[in-house]
């Protein structure tokens, strides 16, 4: 009776081994035939078109690549968790992908989402591009495992202000109309940097709260100070509620915005008022000539509900999904975390189709620091990119 | 001296869609001792669907605006019916908890339906621009300030010289007495839930139409309350004139102070205000606060 339950004991532990054995390998998110790619992204709420369309864009590359038989033998799986644009989701969700089984991460919500899984990104060394919403607070100081793609708005504001200052001579003072949060934070060290390095003359900035629709008596304000451009420090529906006002007081003047600005329902806002007005982004424009291979996958790939869907954020997640792709490949069949994120690093000029320029994640592991200004024709519903891409 | 005409005038428009939205909070207290934490969502929910006739359905204005009044008050009317009749005698707690559910079901519902994407409102109303003297309103501006008007003296004349509203007050000051004087209570509270559905729809109307119509819109919902607080909870003309005070006082702080009083200054004013006369400016003493 006893040799039986150790008999059994025996069983018992082999079949537990055997059970879990293939569940450590697929916790990491890759086996023989596949490799898991995740998104922690907003698919729902408020910020929800830029989650959706994220999505799509690294839909968009899986395909492409699995239909070209996959990487080195290995199909690309792409699995999206919705956080609702809420940080404790956000961590959440990720601890239910790695538990699933995810071997690396591409779409990573907004910044406090970010903030709330850069712990647990870290622990797992996943290799991670930060794509959604750049934030330097995700590579200062630098990660192993942890890569951003974009520019700073710091960096996209000021290349806004720099060519509208080289070549719209605006008339009056400088003003900044800014949301009272870390976001705001950075659309104001582009003024101060404009403040410095332009040497233009400012309005002291003026805050507001998360959520604010009316902006008379800013604009008023702004107005009686003596206004001549201005930057808008508002997320995304924000803008035009400004130029609204502007528009009020006959205040046409030139408004700079972040890349929300250029969200079909923003532009659609904005013609409202009649006022076109400046954006930048480190990718071409979704509906020109750099944009034409992905343009032609999608239609490939994508539902026509799908591709009505897709904004820059979809162009964004594909570009990061070719760097992470690109990185893979080079580590041949042996596939592990701390090869991918090392490849990540020491891959160069990789080609996003014409997306941009060839891209390298660079000692400070950003890439896509290159900027090009972009002026938003609202009422044509147009996008004219102004400037070649430049780092600023 | 034109800076300051703006602002107030700004701040009046402001004002205007927060008292509308104070008002609604107030008829409903006001009768039936029941405050709907949903008001801000039931306002957006009727803006949506005005603005799904008169975009969608391309209704002309002046036969949208009388139909989402129609549609707001059945909402209110079977809101009222389905969820707070049911729970009349339960903890006022379990009531309150009942319309913050009701307003979270409302935000999920008009995302479902609508999406999430902010759109602009078209209407005939729209778009002009009227200079009064050195003021400068837009054509819609003046459209929420003649509604707020309208509405707030229509509330008057009906709670003060209809039969009806002679029962809502009766209702409200004693509602025993009034059950056996042979009012039928629960249509008072039916009714009241109705009018201030279609208070709640006027503004929310004229919000989507100087702004936009947004998932976000039931957020002002949230900042008219406290104006109700201030005139009275229990006055729903006192609490029309709260919503002035605040968005005045919200857009004189920004355009005299700044650094971030905007939003805190109708704050302060109600605090000032509570700890003289903690039944607002225009309540009953004997108010029982929840």
């Amino acid at each position: 009776m006893k040799r039986t339950m150790h008999s059994l004991g025996i069983m018992a532990a082999a079949a537990m081994v055997w059970a879990t054995g293939p569940a450590w390998a697929s916790g990491q998110g890759v086996t023989d035939t596949e490799i898991v790619i995740g998104n922690v992204l907003p698919m729902s709420g408020a910020a929800a078109i830029t989650g959706r369309a994220a999505h799509l864009g690294t839909v968009v590359a899986a395909a492409e690549i699995n239909a070209a038989g996959g990487i080195n033998g290995r199909k690309i799986k792409v699995v999206t968790e919705d956080d609702g644009y809420v940080p404790a989701r956000s961590f959440q969700s990720l601890k239910k992908m790695l538990a699933d089984g995810m071997f690396a991460l591409i779409g990573t919500s907004g910044n406090a989402g970010l903030a709330a899984m850069l712990p647990v990104l870290e622990e797992e060394k996943v290799p991670t591009i930060v794509t959604l919403s750049p934030s330097l607070a995700a590579v200062n100081p630098v990660r192993p495992n942890i890569f951003m793609l974009g520019a700073s708005y710091e960096d996209m504001l000021f290349a806004q202000l720099k060519y509208i200052k080289e070549n719209r001579s605006p008339k009056g003072k400088l003003g900044l109309l800014r949301q009272d949060d870390d976001f705001g934070n950075q659309v104001e060290l582009a003024f101060k940097r404009a403040e410095a390095e332009l040497k233009v003359e400012t309005i002291p900035p003026i805050r507001f709260k998360r959520g604010q629709s009316d902006f008379s008596a800013e604009v008023l304000k702004l107005r009686s100070s003596g206004i001549g451009w201005l930057i808008s420090g508002g997320p995304v529906v924000e803008t035009p509620a400004m130029m609204k006002e502007l528009m009020k007081y006959q205040l046409n003047i030139p408004v700079t915005s972040v890349p929300t600005g250029m969200l079909a329902p923003v532009v659609k806002l904005a013609a409202a008022t009649g006022m076109n007005y400046f954006s930048a982004d480190y990718v071409s424009t979704l509906d020109s000539e750099g944009t034409a291979h992905f343009r032609k996958l999608a239609t490939q790939y994508l539902s026509a509900a799908e591709q009505a869907d897709m904004s820059r954020y979809s162009v964004t997640a594909y570009v990061s999904s070719l760097l992470m792709f690109n990185a893979i490949k080079t580590c041949g069949k042996n596939v592990t975390r701390d090869c991918v994120s090392e490849k990540l690093a020491s891959n160069k000029n990789v080609d996003t189709t014409g997306i941009t320029p060839p891209l390298s994640f660079g000692k400070d592991h950003i890439a896509a620091k290159a900027i090009r200004v972009i002026e938003v024709m609202s009422t044509e519903n147009k996008l004219v990119e102004r400037t070649p891409f430049a780092e600023y | 001296m034109d800076y300051l005409l703006n602002i107030t005038a700004s701040g009046l428009v402001l004002g205007a869609m927060y008292g509308l939205i104070a008002m609604a909070f107030s008829v409903i207290y006001k009768t039936t001792g029941v405050v709907n934490f949903a008001q801000g969502e039931m306002m957006m929910l009727t803006a949506y669907i005005a603005w799904s006739l008169g975009m969608t359905l391309a209704l002309p204005f002046w036969l949208m605006l009388p139909l989402v009044c129609v549609i707001a008050a059945l909402i209110g009317g079977l809101v009222e019916y389905a969820i707070i009749r049911p729970m009349m005698g339960e903890p006022p707690f379990a009531i309150i908890m009942a319309t913050m559910g009701l307003a979270i079901v409302i935000r999920s519902l008009t995302i479902l339906l609508w999406g999430v994407n902010a759109e602009g409102f078209d209407a005939s109303v729209k778009g002009g621009l009227l200079e009064i003297g050195p003021v400068v309103l837009f054509s819609e501006q003046v459209f929420a300030l003649a509604v707020f008007l309208l509405v707030s003296v229509g509330i008057w004349a009906f709670m003060r010289f209809t039969r009806v509203g002679t029962a809502m007050r009766a209702t409200a000051l004693d509602e025993s007495a009034a059950l056996l004087m042979g009012i039928n209570v629960r249509r008072i509270h039916s009714l009241a839930w109705a009018i201030s559905s279609i208070i709640a729809a006027l503004a929310g109307v004229c919000f989507a139409l100087a702004f936009s119509r947004s998932p976000s819109m039931w957020f002002l919902g949230l900042q008219s309350f406290p104006a109700s607080i201030l005139g009275g909870l229990d006055a729903p003309l006192g609490s029309a004139l709260g919503g002035l005070l605040v968005g005045v006082s919200a857009n004189l702080s920004e355009g005299y102070i700044g650094q971030g009083l905007k939003e805190i200054s109708g704050f302060v004013i109600i605090i000032l205000v509570l700890m003289i006369r903690p039944y607002g400016l225009f309540g009953r003493r004997d108010l029982e606060r929840v």
